[in-house]
C-alpha cells in the first residue's frame, strides 16, 4: 500500500461528501457528507504523516484524531442547531430556510 | 490699661449680641436676654466713668495696622481724649437707662430679646465709632449705627409704616454717607492717611495744618463739606432731615437713645472731631445749614400732634443748633450742648414713652376684652388722619390732658427737660449750653467781616424762642388742662419703677449741678487738637472755660489751659466775646420767657386760639403743616426719578441690549444660516446623497444574487475555489 | 504634586461617580460630597502654606505634554490664585449640598458634570501654560452648558445655548490672540513657547516683539473680549441674567462665585501682565491715547451704575442678585483699571468677597425657591414673622453686599473706589451711586420680602433647615472674618500684586 492509495480513497470520499453537501434535500445527509469530508482530510492527515514524515513523528495521526473530536463536537451543534429550524419551520431542507434571501 | 478698658466697654455689648446671634441661629430660646444686654451696658458704663482717670492732655492714639498694602496702612486704634470720654459717658449711661427703662416699656413683646441684642449691637456700633481715631473707624461705625437705626425703627415691621421708614432712615443717611466717602477718598489721596493725629506718619489734622502754607484751601474745603455731607444724613440735617420723623415709628425707647441722644449726635461729634481741618468756607457752609435747619424744624415742630413728631423736630432743630454752633467756630459750645441736650432730650423721649405705654396697656387690656374682630375694628377707630399720615391715638396730643395727676413722675421729670431745653436760666444744664451757641455765633458774626451774618444769630435767637413755645405746647397739651378723651385718660396710669427711675436719673442730669458731681475730676484736661485756622483760638476760649467750669475745672485752671495763646489779638477777640455772650444771655432769656408766655396764652388760659391765628396766616401754616414739602419733593421727584430710570436701563438692557443679541443670533441664523444651509442641503448634501442613491439603487440589483439557499452558496464557492485552481494553474 | 492632587481629584471623582449604580442616589451625593471636600482639606492647607512674604510662583509643576508646540503642563499658585483656589474648594462642597434635594432627575450624571467643572475651575487657576489655561477655560464651559441645559428652569436651553455661544464668542478671538502670542514668542521656531511666565518676562523685554505697543494693544483686545464676556462687562453681559435665571441653585452660585471670577483672573494675569503697554494705552490718559486712556475706567463705571440700576427694575428675585452681580464686578474692573496698589488689592479683594457674598445669595434665593415655587418678590410679604433665621442670614448678605463696613463686601468696594480715585477722580465719584442704589435695591427687597403683613398664602412656609444653614454658615463667617481682618485675605496676595504693579510700572514705592 502505498501513499497513492490513501490518497485516491481520501479524494472518492472527499468528492462523496461535496456530492452530498450539494445534492442532499435533507439536512442530516448534508451532515453525513460533512463528515465524509472531515474525515477524507483525517485519512490524508494521517497518510501523509505515515509516509512522507519519519516514521517517530506522529504529528498527523494526533491531528487526525482532533479532527475526529472535532468532527463530534460539530455535529452536535449542528443537530442541535437542525432542532432549533425544524422547530422554527417546520422541515429542516435547507432549500425552505431561505430568510437571508435577498 | 486703656486700651483693656476700652475692649472691654466695646467688647460687652457686643458679646451680648453675639450670644443671642448664636442661639438664633441654633433655634434656642434666648433666656434673660434683657438682663444680658443691660448688664454689659452697665459694665460699659462702669468702665467709661473711670476711664476719666485715664485722661492724659496729650494722649497718643493706640493703632494696629489693619489694612497694610506694603507701602500703604491703614492703621485702626483707639483715641482718648476729653471729647471721648464725655461721649463714652453720655453713650453709655443713655444706653443704660434706656436698656433699663425697654424692661418695662417693651415687656410682652414677641421679639422682646431680640430688641435688647439689638440695643446692644447699636451701643457697640456707637462706642467703636467714639473711640476710633482714624475717619476709616468712624465710618464703620458710622455705618453700623445706621444699621441697627435701621434695624430699630423696622423692629415692628409689620407695620407698613415702620417698614417704609426703616427703609427711608437707611436710604437717605447712604446719600450723605456717600458724600462723606468721597470726601475720605479725597483726603486719602491727599494725605495718604486716614488717622486723625499723629502715629507712625503724620495724621491728617498735622497735614491738612501744614496745607495752610501751601495754600490749597479750596480743595480743603470741598473735602471739609463732603465730609460734613456725612453728619447731614446721620444727624437730619436739612436738605436730608426727613427720614428721622419717620423714624418715630420705632418703640420709642429707640427714638430715645438712638434718634435724640446719640447716633444723630454722631454728625455733630463727627463735625466737632473734624474741627481742625474745616476751613472757613467750609465752616459757613456748616453754620448756615445749621442755622436753617434749626428755624425749619422748629417751626413745623409748632404745628404737630404726634407727641413723637414734635420731640423729633425738636431734635432736628436741636442738631442744627449744634451745627451752627460749630460753623461758628464754637465747637466746645456744641458738643457741650450735645451732652445736655443728650440727656434732656432722652428724657423727653422716655416720658413721652411712658405716656404712650400708659395709654398702650389700656390697648392691651382693650383688645383682650373684646374677640379678634372687636379689635380688627379698634384698628381703623380714633385713627386722626393728618395729610395721609396716620397718628396712633396713643401719641395723639389731641387725646391726652390733665395727665399731670395721674402720672406725676412723667408730668414732673418731662417739665424739668421742657424748662431745660427752653433755656430758662442758670439752675437748667439747656440754658447754659444754648446760650454758648449763642453767644458763639453773636461773637462770630462780630468777627466776620461782612455784616449780614448776623442773621445767623437772629435765626438761632428765633429758633430757641419757638423751641420754649412748642415744648411748653407739648407740655400743657399733655398734662394740663381737661382730659380730652374721658376713656383713654380712666385707663392711664404711672409706669413701672423700670421706666420711672431711668427719668429720675435724667431729669437729676439736668441739672448743672449733678453734672458738676459727675465730671469732677481735677485732670479732666480740654482737648489737645491743632487748629489751622488761628482766629479760632480766639473763640474757642471762651467758650472752653464756661463748658470746663461746668465740668468741674476752675476758672483759673482753664485760664492755665489757654495760658500760651494770650496774644493781644486775642485779648481783644475775648472782650469781644465777653460783650457777645452777656448780650446773648439778655436776648435768648427774653426770647424763652416769650415763647413760654405764648405758649402759656394759647395753650393753657387759651386767650388766643390757634385755629384762628391758623387760618389768618394759612398760607404759612400750611407749610409748616406740610414740612415744607420735602416729603412730597422726594417722594414725587427725586424717588420717582430714580425708579424711572431704573425701569429705563432694564428696558434699555432687556430690548435694545438682549435685542442686539438675539439679533445677531436671528440675523446669523436667517441669512448666513440660510444659505449655508443651502449650500450644505444642495451641494454637500445632495453629493452625499447622490452617492446613497446610487448605493442603494446598486444594492436592490445585486441582492438577488443572495437566494438563500445554502447549498447554492455552496455551489458558488466550490466553483470559485475550481476557478481560482484553473487560474492558478494557467499561472 | 499637591497641586495636581488638587486639581485633579474631582476628575477622579467624576470617574467613580460614573461606575456607580446610577440608583443609589444617597451614595452618589456622598461620594461627591467626599471628593468636593477633598480638594476643599487641600486648599485650606495650601493657603496655610503659602508663602506670604514670596511673590513668586510656589508649588510649580511643569511637564512636557504637547511638545511639538512646546506646550507643558505647567501649573503653580501666587497668591492671586491660591485665594481663588480656596473659594472654588469652599464653593464645592456648599454646592454639592445645596443640590441635596432639589435636583430631581439624573443625579448621577449631574454630580458627575459638577465634579467635571470643578476640575476645569481648579485648573484654570492654577494653569501657568497659556494653552492649557485656554484649554481649562474651556472645559468649563460643556459642563456648565449642561449643567443649565438639562437641569434649569422652563427657558433652560435658550439660556445654556445664549451662554455657550457668548462665551464661545470670546474664546475665539482669545484663541486668535493666543496664537498670535505665540508665533511673535519667537522667531525662531523651536524656541516659541507658551509658558506665561517666560512670556510676561519676554514681553518685559525691550525691542521684543511681544512688547511692540501696537502688538500689543491688539492682543490686549482679544483677550480682553474673552474675558470680558465672562466678567461680564457691559455690554457683553446679557447672557448672565438669563443663565442665572434658568440655572438651578447650585450651578448659579458657581457661576456667580467662580466663573466670573475666571474673567477678572485672567485680566489680571494675562492683560495685565504680560500686556501692560496695552492696558496702559487702556487705562491712562496721555497724548497719545486720549480718550482711550478712560475707557476700562468707564467699562467699570458703566456696569457699576448700570448694573444696579437694572437691579433695581427687577421683580425676580435672582434676576436682580444676578444684576447686581454685574453691578459688583464693575467694582473690580474700576480697581485694575486704576493699576496702582490699592486699586488692584482692592479689586482682587473684591473678586473673593463677592464669590463668597454671591454664593450666599443664591443659596438664600435657592432656599425661598424650593418653598414657594416662584420667586417674584412682590409675591411674598412678611416672610419676617415666619422665617427669622432665614431674615437674619439674608440680611447679613444682603448688608455685606451692600458693602456696609464689618461687612466683606466694603473693603472691595472701598479699596477699589479709593484706588480708582487716585487716577480717576471724576468716575470713581459718579460710581458712588452705585453704592446707593445698591442699597437701595437690597433694601426694597428686603421690605417686600419679610416686612410688612405675613402673606397668607405663606402661613405655612417651613423655617430654613439645617442642611441648608450648614451651606450658609461658612460663607456668613467668612463674610465677617473678612469684614473684620482684611488682611486675611490681603496678606495672601499684597506680594504678588506688588509685582504685578511693577510689571505695569505702576508700584507705589515709599508714599
Amino acid at each position: 500500500m502505498s501513499l497513492q492509495h490513501y490518497l485516491v480513497i481520501s479524494s472518492i470520499l472527499f468528492t462523496l461528501g461535496i456530492f452530498a453537501v450539494l445534492t442532499r434535500r435533507n439536512a442530516i445527509s448534508i451532515l453525513m457528507g460533512i463528515e465524509l469530508i472531515l474525515n477524507s482530510c483525517n485519512l490524508n492527515f494521517a497518510a501523509f504523516s505515515r509516509f512522507v514524515t519519519p516514521p517517530e513523528n506522529i504529528d498527523g495521526q494526533i491531528i487526525a484524531i482532533f479532527g475526529i473530536v472535532l468532527a463530534a463536537a460539530e455535529a452536535a451543534v449542528f443537530l442541535a442547531i437542525i432542532l432549533a429550524i425544524y422547530r422554527e419551520f417546520g422541515s429542516i431542507r435547507p432549500d425552505e430556510v431561505d430568510t437571508l434571501k435577498g | 490699661m486703656v486700651v483693656s478698658l476700652i475692649s472691654i466697654i466695646l467688647l460687652a455689648p457686643l458679646a451680648a449680641f453675639v450670644i443671642f446671634a448664636l442661639l438664633g441661629l441654633a433655634k434656642r430660646s434666648f433666656p434673660r436676654q434683657d438682663l444680658l444686654s443691660t448688664l454689659a451696658m452697665l459694665v460699659a458704663l462702669g468702665c467709661s466713668l473711670y476711664l476719666i482717670k485715664e485722661i492724659v492732655p496729650k494722649p497718643d492714639p493706640h493703632t494696629v495696622e489693619w489694612i497694610s498694602l506694603g507701602n500703604i496702612t491703614l492703621s485702626m486704634g483707639f483715641y482718648l481724649d476729653s471729647v471721648t470720654v464725655i461721649m463714652l459717658i453720655v453713650v453709655t449711661l443713655v444706653s443704660s437707662l434706656v436698656h433699663i427703662f425697654s424692661i418695662g416699656y417693651m415687656h410682652g413683646d414677641p421679639r422682646y430679646p431680640r430688641f435688647f441684642a439689638y440695643l446692644s449691637l447699636f451701643s457697640f456700633s456707637m462706642l467703636f465709632l467714639v473711640v476710633s481715631d482714624n475717619l476709616l473707624g468712624i465710618y464703620i461705625g458710622w455705618e453700623l449705627v445706621g444699621l441697627c437705626s435701621y434695624l430699630l425703627i423696622g423692629f415692628w415691621f409689620e407695620k407698613d409704616s415702620a417698614a417704609n421708614a426703616c427703609k427711608k432712615a437707611f436710604l437717605t443717611t447712604r446719600v450723605g454717607d456717600v458724600g462723606m466717602f468721597i470726601g475720605m477718598m479725597m483726603l486719602f489721596t491727599k494725605f495718604n492717611t486716614l488717622s486723625l493725629y499723629d502715629g507712625a506718619q503724620e495724621g491728617i489734622f498735622t497735614q491738612a495744618a501744614a496745607q495752610l502754607t501751601t495754600g490749597d484751601m479750596v480743595w480743603l474745603s470741598i473735602a471739609g463739606i463732603l465730609i460734613f455731607c456725612g453728619a447731614i444724613g446721620k444727624s437730619a440735617q436739612m436738605p436730608l432731615h426727613t427720614w428721622l420723623p419717620d423714624a418715630m415709628e420705632g418703640p420709642t425707647p429707640v427714638s430715645a437713645l438712638i434718634h435724640a441722644a446719640t447716633m444723630v449726635a454722631a454728625g455733630v461729634y463727627l463735625t466737632a472731631r473734624m474741627f481742625p481741618i474745616l476751613t472757613a468756607t467750609s465752616s459757613l457752609v456748616i453754620a448756615y445749614v445749621g442755622g436753617i435747619t434749626a428755624i425749619v424744624a422748629a417751626t413745623i415742630a409748632i404745628v404737630r400732634f404726634d407727641i413723637k413728631r414734635v420731640l423729633a423736630y425738636s431734635t432736628i432743630s436741636q442738631l442744627g443748633y449744634m451745627m451752627l454752633a460749630i460753623g461758628a467756630g464754637s465747637y466746645v459750645a456744641g458738643l457741650f450742648h450735645l451732652t445736655t441736650h443728650a440727656f434732656f432730650k432722652a428724657l423727653l423721649f422716655l416720658g413721652s414713652g411712658s405716656v404712650i405705654h400708659a395709654f398702650h396697656a389700656m390697648h392691651a387690656h382693650h383688645d383682650e376684652d373684646h374677640t379678634d374682630e372687636a379689635a380688627h375694628e379698634h384698628d381703623n377707630h380714633g385713627l386722626v388722619h393728618e395729610h395721609g399720615s396716620e397718628i396712633p391715638p396713643d401719641q395723639d396730643m389731641r387725646n391726652m390732658g390733665g395727665l399731670r395727676k395721674k402720672m406725676p413722675i412723667t408730668f414732673i421729670t418731662m417739665l424739668i427737660a421742657t424748662l431745660s431745653i427752653s433755656g430758662v436760666p442758670f439752675i437748667f444744664s439747656g440754658f447754659w449750653s444754648k446760650d454758648k451757641i449763642l453767644g458763639g455765633v453773636l461773637g462770630r458774626a462780630m468777627e466776620w467781616n461782612s455784616g449780614h451774618h448776623y442773621i445767623l444769630f437772629v435765626i438761632a435767637l428765633c429758633a430757641a424762642g419757638i423751641t420754649a413755645f412748642y415744648m411748653f405746647r407739648l407740655i400743657f397739651m399733655t398734662f394740663f388742662g381737661e382730659p380730652r378723651n374721658q376713656e383713654m385718660h380712666n385707663m392711664a396710669h404711672e409706669s413701672p419703677w423700670t421706666m420711672t427711675v431711668p427719668l429720675i436719673v435724667l431729669a437729676a442730669l439736668s441739672f448743672p449741678a449733678v453734672n458738676h458731681l459727675w465730671f469732677n475730676k481735677n485732670n479732666f484736661k480740654p482737648p489737645d487738637q491743632p487748629h489751622i485756622q488761628a482766629p479760632q483760638h480766639a473763640y474757642v476760649s471762651p467758650d472752653t472755660k464756661i463748658a470746663f467750669s461746668l465740668f468741674g475745672l476752675s476758672e483759673a485752671e482753664a485760664a492755665e489751659e489757654e495760658g500760651g495763646k494770650d496774644t493781644e489779638q486775642a485779648d481783644k477777640a475775648h472782650h469781644a466775646h465777653e460783650v457777645a455772650h452777656n448780650i446773648a444771655m439778655v436776648l435768648s432769656i427774653i426770647v424763652a420767657g416769650l415763647g413760654i408766655l405764648l405758649s402759656w396764652l394759647f395753650y393753657h388760659r387759651r386767650r388766643f386760639s390757634a385755629e384762628s391765628v391758623a387760618t389768618t396766616f394759612r398760607p404759612a401754616y400750611n407749610l409748616f403743616w406740610n414740612k415744607y414739602y420735602f416729603d412730597e419733593f422726594y417722594d414725587g421727584v427725586l424717588v420717582a426719578l430714580t425708579v424711572w430710570k431704573s425701569r429705563l436701563f432694564a428696558k434699555f438692557d432687556l430690548s435694545i441690549i438682549d435685542g442686539i443679541v438675539n439679533g445677531v443670533a436671528t440675523i446669523t441664523r436667517k441669512i448666513f444660516a440660510a444659505f449655508i444651509g443651502f449650500f450644505d442641503n444642495r451641494i454637500v448634501d445632495g453629493i452625499v446623497n447622490r452617492v446613497a442613491e446610487v448605493t442603494w439603487a446598486a444594492g436592490g440589483r445585486i441582492r438577488r444574487i443572495q437566494t438563500g439557499a445554502i447549498q447554492t452558496y455552496l455551489f458558488v464557492v466550490l466553483g470559485g475555489i475550481v476557478l481560482i485552481i484553473l487560474i492558478f494553474r494557467a499561472l | 504634586m499637591l497641586l495636581s492632587l488638587i486639581i485633579f481629584v474631582p476628575l477622579l471623582g467624576m470617574i467613580v461617580v460614573l461606575l456607580l449604580p446610577r440608583d443609589s442616589e444617597e451614595l452618589i451625593k456622598r461620594v461627591t460630597l467626599a471628593f468636593t471636600l477633598i480638594p476643599l482639606a487641600l486648599a485650606v492647607y495650601l493657603f496655610i502654606a503659602y508663602d506670604r512674604s514670596d511673590a513668586g510662583t510656589q508649588h510649580a509643576v511643569s511637564v512636557p505634554w504637547i511638545e511639538t508646540f512646546h506646550i507643558n503642563y505647567h501649573v503653580g499658585i501666587d497668591g492671586l490664585s491660591v485665594t481663588l483656589m480656596l473659594l472654588t474648594a469652599l464653593l464645592g462642597p456648599i454646592c454639592v449640598l445645596a443640590s441635596w434635594r432639589n435636583i430631581e432627575k439624573g443625579i448621577k450624571a449631574y454630580m458627575a458634570l459638577f465634579l467635571l467643572l470643578e476640575t476645569g475651575m481648579l485648573g484654570f487657576f492654577a494653569a501657568l501654560d497659556l494653552f492649557l489655561f485656554f484649554v481649562f477655560f474651556e472645559l468649563t464651559l460643556l459642563p456648565m452648558y449642561f449643567l443649565i441645559g438639562v437641569w434649569g428652569g422652563p427657558r433652560r436651553e435658550y439660556a445654556a445655548i445664549k451662554f455657550f455661544l457668548y462665551t464661545l464668542f470670546g474664546s475665539v478671538l482669545m484663541l486668535v490672540a493666543l496664537i498670535a502670542v505665540y508665533l511673535n514668542s519667537s522667531i525662531i521656531p523651536e524656541e516659541r513657547t507658551f509658558d506665561i511666565p517666560t512670556l510676561i518676562s519676554l514681553a518685559g523685554e525691550t525691542e521684543h516683539a511681544l512688547a511692540d505697543p501696537t502688538f500689543q494693544i491688539w492682543v490686549f483686545l482679544g483677550f480682553f473680549i474673552g474675558f470680558a464676556v465672562k466678567v461680564p462687562i457691559f455690554p457683553f453681559h446679557t447672557w448672565l441674567p438669563d443663565a442665572h435665571v434658568e440655572a438651578p441653585t447650585a450651578i448659579s452660585v458657581i457661576l456667580a462665585g467662580v466663573l466670573l471670577k475666571m474673567g477678572t483672573y485672567g485680566l489680571v494675569r494675562i492683560n495685565m501682565a504680560m500686556f501692560p503697554e496695552g492696558m496702559a494705552f487702556f487705562t491712562e490718559v496721555t497724548e497719545e491715547t486720549g480718550l482711550w486712556g478712560y475707557s476700562l475706567a468707564l467699562l467699570g463705571f458703566v456696569n457699576i451704575v448700570y448694573g444696579s440700576f437694572c437691579a433695581l427694575a427687577q421683580t425676580d428675585f435672582k434676576k436682580l442678585v444676578a444684576y447686581s452681580s454685574i453691578g459688583h464686578m464693575g467694582f473690580v474692573i474700576l480697581g485694575l483699571a486704576a493699576r496702582n496698589t490699592m486699586g488692584v488689592n482692592g479689586a482682587i479683594l473684591q473678586m473673593f468677597n463677592h464669590g463668597v457674598i454671591s454664593a450666599m445669595l443664591f443659596l438664600l434665593v435657592g432656599v425661598l425657591y424650593d418653598r414657594a415655587h416662584h420667586r417674584e418678590i412682590n409675591g411674598f410679604g412678611g416672610l419676617g414673622n415666619r422665617m427669622p433665621i432665614y431674615m437674619g442670614i439674608t440680611t447679613l448678605a444682603f448688608m455685606a453686599s451692600l458693602g456696609l463696613p464689618g461687612l466683606s463686601g466694603f473693603w472691595g468696594e472701598a479699596l477699589s473706589l479709593f484706588g480708582a480715585f487716585q487716577e480717576f477722580e471724576i468716575l470713581a465719584i459718579l460710581s458712588t451711586i452705585g453704592i446707593v442704589v445698591g442699597a437701595a435695591y437690597f433694601l426694597w427687597t428686603l421690605q417686600r420680602v419679610f416686612l410688612g403683613k405675613l402673606n397668607p398664602k405663606y402661613e405655612e412656609l417651613p423655617e430654613i433647615n439645617k442642611r441648608e444653614i450648614l451651606t450658609l454658615v461658612p460663607l456668613g463667617i467668612l463674610t465677617i472674618v473678612l469684614g473684620v481682618w482684611p488682611n486675611f485675605a490681603l496678606d495672601m496676595f499684597r506680594e504678588s500684586v506688588a509685582e504685578l504693579t511693577k510689571l505695569m510700572g505702576t508700584f507705589q514705592a515709599g508714599l
